[in-house]
């Protein structure tokens, strides 16, 4: 096991930057996802850490050996894909049995290695079968015997769990975090989907547009994000954002409807990030857990519109139109509103977000 | 229906002394001295003219029709072929087959015509009118029309034409031909005749010339398929 | 010890079958299917399965050529013995098998070769492979009598390089004798077709899943490896499927040993199919004829029938 350091990596196809300077660094042990929409470069990324395709600049170290430029048999990892990638014609025992063949090891020492990976992951009474007679969940856990076998210093997996179905993603969702701390294991794990990201990781990287935004813990993530982006990409359902002008009155300030008139008075220290605006504008968001719907008028609240009413059992989801953006609100059950209905909603004065109407990224205080 | 019998009047010659002796001639023209060039195996009459017209065949067995078509080249050929084609034109000359040790002998080619029999055809067959289409077409006048550009007209009273005389001032070596009529055998009238000519007779040549068999197996081996053809297979 | 802590079950259990409907419910149910496939059936029917159904019958009579096709005389399986017994036989059935055999190894080896070296990027690959593309859309008869010239024994352009180049003496003989003609015959087949494979193999190639080729070199495989354990499976169908069809083209070949060499000289590049055109259309010996094709015609359709299983194994497989 090792610590995987990127520096300053680069990857362009011409102009087009699929990669743009991304630095960060997995911890020895550590856990770390990749997530991001499609094309944000995460599995560019994860595939210049496994040498599949060249850097264009940067330098990437696996344990002390910068690996720049080594095969990826000679990068000492594992890479476990998003269609699992078994070999079709080889059987169970075979599939897991290839890199070590192709490592040369003593026939015995195979059949050792292969046997007790199968028995940690409890495959087996598969290992005489061929990869089409498995489910999507045995051939990934094959993929991840696989990978065990090599014994290698980093895990890489692309988006593993995308070819399940929901159900069994979820319960592979913890088995890989359960193979993960039993091995204690350094994984790179690509994914699009934040859930998968936020649930498993120890630190997940964000990315967009070839651009690292954010790398850190998933509650740090969650509860600090650095811009719009990453705001409104983490957590389900996203974070609302609502642009909204600043009405500055020395160190106090509020914030206004640009369409509605109504005003939002800040808390000192809020009102002090708004007034580090570049351009006067802000914008406000909030998790739907911070929000509280008034059916009257309340201080402190400002109006707006059921859009729809999404009930999810124990817990009721509405969206709301505030100042021309779309709003998430959880309620209780309880609460029986209609769409098209006029509402209040309070904001959290000490959990609300002010990012920079222009820059996007997250305000600090003047 | 019964298959119809063997022709009792009629003997296979494909294998008596004097056709074997004509085989080994070609073999040896062909195998021994390599006189003749080794595409003449398979090469068929039209594929002679093109190296002869470009002169790169000294000689070749062909019609005096052949004069004709060979004009006919020349005046298609451009550049530097020109030349070459014209001279062959102005250098080509005819000379009779050779003489055998028997005598000198050619086949004949012609043509036929079959009546189809009533019950094979409707509307019936008028027997007259058949008649005098046959009178007709076999006369002096219509076969000397009918080979008029080069062969020899099939009703020998043709010759006594007045075209006939015109032919052989205006057509250059059609004298060759008629030269050649003494010497003409005409091929038997069997309907067997063009598998004998067109197939078994042109694969003993080849058995013969590629070595595959021998002079004697070649001739009795395209004789016995005569029998066999004849017999009725 | 288990480091997995949840048991999927997973079912693999076929899934419950529909109660059986009878043959007529099904056809009834379906009549609009059948109206559609109706016209395409009626003129197989009548362009191909009367045809088979006329050659069979055929074979079983003899047509000589003093006869009419209506006088013909029932000879029972007598066609089939002539043909059988005949000396010309068995050398025009090897001669087939090695026309076959060969034509169908070289064009698929160099089919495969061409579509791998294809399948990497390099400068030019694109007009390489319009170059290579140019043999299979050519016309076969153009082509053959190209060839025919190019081999020609005494005034062909092959022979004259030879000459030129010092290779040679003489023109090489390739036609024009018994032992070459073959030979000569099976390179222009395998020039004709093995685009042919290259196609086949080219689209084959395209299919191999990128992961899976990742996969192999994450795990250590070399260039060679990765072919032989991963693309080379891979196209295990698609190459059954191509020499499968290569075989039935080459059993059927008719248009270059046809007119390059019409089975010469002496039968030596006679194979089945210009045979039975010698014998039908020579010889006007519709029956024998007849009888030979209705051989060659089970040897088809046991090719076929494999052809058949190859295609529809996958599907079988996907069924399970």
């Amino acid at each position: 096991m090792a610590e995987v350091v990127l520096k300053d990596v680069i990857k362009n196809y011409g102009n087009v930057y699929a990669v743009n300077n991304v630095s960060f660094t997995v911890e020895h042990g550590e856990f770390v996802a990749l997530v991001g929409p499609s094309g944000c470069g995460k599995t560019t990324t994860l595939n210049l850490i496994a040498g599949l395709i060249p850097m264009s600049g940067g330098d990437i170290a696996i344990g002390e050996r910068i690996v720049n430029d080594l095969d990826p048999k000679d990068r000492d990892i594992a890479m476990v894909f998003q269609n699992y990638a078994l070999y079709p014609n080889k059987s169970v025992f075979k599939n897991s049995a290839f890199p070590l063949q192709m490592r040369k090891l003593p026939g015995d020492e195979i059949a050792r290695k292969v046997t007790d990976a199968a028995k940690l992951l409890d495959i087996t009474h598969l290992l005489e079968r061929k990869p089409r007679e498995l489910s999507g969940g045995q051939q990934q856990r094959v993929a991840l015997g696989r990978a065990l076998v090599r014994d290698p210093a980093v895990f890489l997996m692309d988006e593993p769990l995308s070819n399940l179905d929901a159900k069994l993603r979820v319960q592979m969702r913890s088995e890989i975090k359960r193979f993960h701390h039993n091995l204690n294991a350094t994984v790179v794990y690509v994914t699009h989907d934040q859930l998968e990201a936020v649930t498993m990781a120890d630190k997940m990287a964000v990315m967009n547009g070839g651009l690292l935004q954010q790398y850190d813990s998933p509650a740090n993530v969650f509860a600090h994000p650095v811009n719009t982006f990453v705001a409104s990409f983490v957590g389900s359902p996203a974070m609302s954002l609502i642009p909204l002008d600043v009405v500055s009155k020395g160190t106090e300030a509020s914030l206004r409807s640009p369409e509605e008139g109504w005003e939002l008075p800040l808390s000192t220290m809020n009102a002090r990030k708004a007034n580090a605006s570049s351009n006067g504008k802000v914008v406000l968001g909030a998790r739907h857990s911070t929000l509280k719907l008034h059916k009257e008028a309340a201080p402190g609240a400002v109006p707006g519109k059921v859009y729809t009413v999404e009930p999810t059992g124990d817990v009721t989801f509405a969206r709301v139109f505030i100042s021309g953006a779309v709003v998430n609100i959880s309620l209780d059950p309880s609460v029986a509103i209609a769409p098209d209905e006029k509402v209040w909603v309070e904001f959290d004065r000490e959990r609300m977000h002010l990012f920079d109407g222009e820059t996007t990224m997250a305000l600090q205080a003047a | 229906m019964k298959p119809p019998k063997p022709r009792p009047t009629e003997t296979v010659e494909l294998n008596n002394d004097g056709a074997k002796a004509a085989l080994q001639a070609s073999v040896d023209m062909y195998v021994r001295d390599k006189s003749v060039p080794v595409s003449a195996l398979t090469n068929t009459q039209n594929e002679n003219q093109n190296p002869f017209i470009a002169g790169q065949l000294a000689m070749m067995i062909a019609h005096p029709a052949e004069y004709a078509k060979m004009v006919d080249l020349a005046g298609k050929a451009t550049g530097a072929d020109k030349a070459v084609a014209d001279a062959v034109v102005e250098n080509m000359r005819y000379g009779l087959i050779p003489e055998g040790p028997a005598r000198r002998a050619v086949v004949f080619g012609g043509s036929n015509i079959h009546i189809i029999k009533d019950e094979y055809v409707d509307g019936g067959l008028d027997e007259q009118a058949a008649k005098a289409l046959i009178c007709f077409w076999t006369s002096p006048e219509w076969s000397t029309k009918l080979a008029r550009t080069g062969s020899n007209p099939g009703n020998l009273r043709g010759f006594k034409t007045e075209w006939m005389k015109e032919r052989l001032d205006s057509i250059k070596f059609l004298d060759v031909t008629t030269s050649m009529l003494p010497s003409g055998i005409p091929f038997p009238v069997i309907p067997e005749a063009t598998e004998i000519m067109n197939i078994i007779v042109p694969d003993m040549l080849q058995n013969a010339l590629t070595e595959k068999m021998t002079v004697e197996e070649a001739a009795d081996d395209a004789a016995a398929k005569v029998e066999e053809l004849l017999g009725g297979l | 010890m288990s480091i997995l802590t949840g048991q999927e079950t997973v079912a693999l259990s076929p899934a419950a079958r529909p109660g059986r409907v009878s043959l007529w419910r099904r056809i009834i149910n379906h009549r609009t299917d059948y109206l559609y496939v109706l016209p395409a059936l009626l003129v197989m029917v009548i362009v191909i399965a009367y045809p088979i159904y006329y050659t069979i019958e055929l074979s079983f009579f003899k047509t000589p050529a003093n006869l009419q096709m209506r006088d013909k005389i029932f000879v029972g399986l007598d066609n089939y013995g002539t043909i059988l017994s005949s000396a010309s036989f068995r050398e025009v059935t090897i001669n087939t098998l090695i026309w076959t055999f060969f034509s169908t190894l070289f064009a698929f080896l160099l089919g495969s070769a061409a579509a791998l070296a294809l399948h990497r990027e390099f400068m030019g690959r694109g007009v390489m492979r319009a170059v290579l593309l140019i043999p299979y859309v050519v016309s076969a008869v153009a082509a053959s009598y190209v060839w025919k010239w190019l081999y020609h024994s005494d005034f062909g352009v092959i022979g004259a390089l030879a000459v030129q180049l010092g290779i040679t003496d003489q023109p090489i003989n390739f036609l024009d004798n018994t032992t070459s003609v073959l030979p000569s015959l099976i390179v222009v087949n395998v020039w004709k077709e093995f685009s042919f494979a290259m196609v086949m193999l080219m689209a084959g190639l395209q299919t191999v899943p990128e992961q899976l080729l990742r996969a192999a070199q994450v795990d250590g495989a070399s260039p060679r490896q990765r072919f032989w354990h991963v693309t080379f499976p891979h196209l295990r169908g698609v190459s059954m499927v191509t020499v499968l069809l290569l075989m039935v083209a080459n059993f059927n070949s008719f248009i270059i040993p046809w007119i390059m060499t019409g089975g010469g000289p002496a039968g030596a590049s006679d194979i089945w199919i210009t045979q039975i055109y010698n014998i039908a259309f020579g010889r006007q010996r519709y029956g024998v004829a007849s009888a030979y094709a209705v051989i060659l015609f089970i040897v088809m359709m046991v090719l076929g029938y494999f052809y058949v299983r190859a295609l529809t194994r996958g599907d079988d497989a996907r069924a399970e």
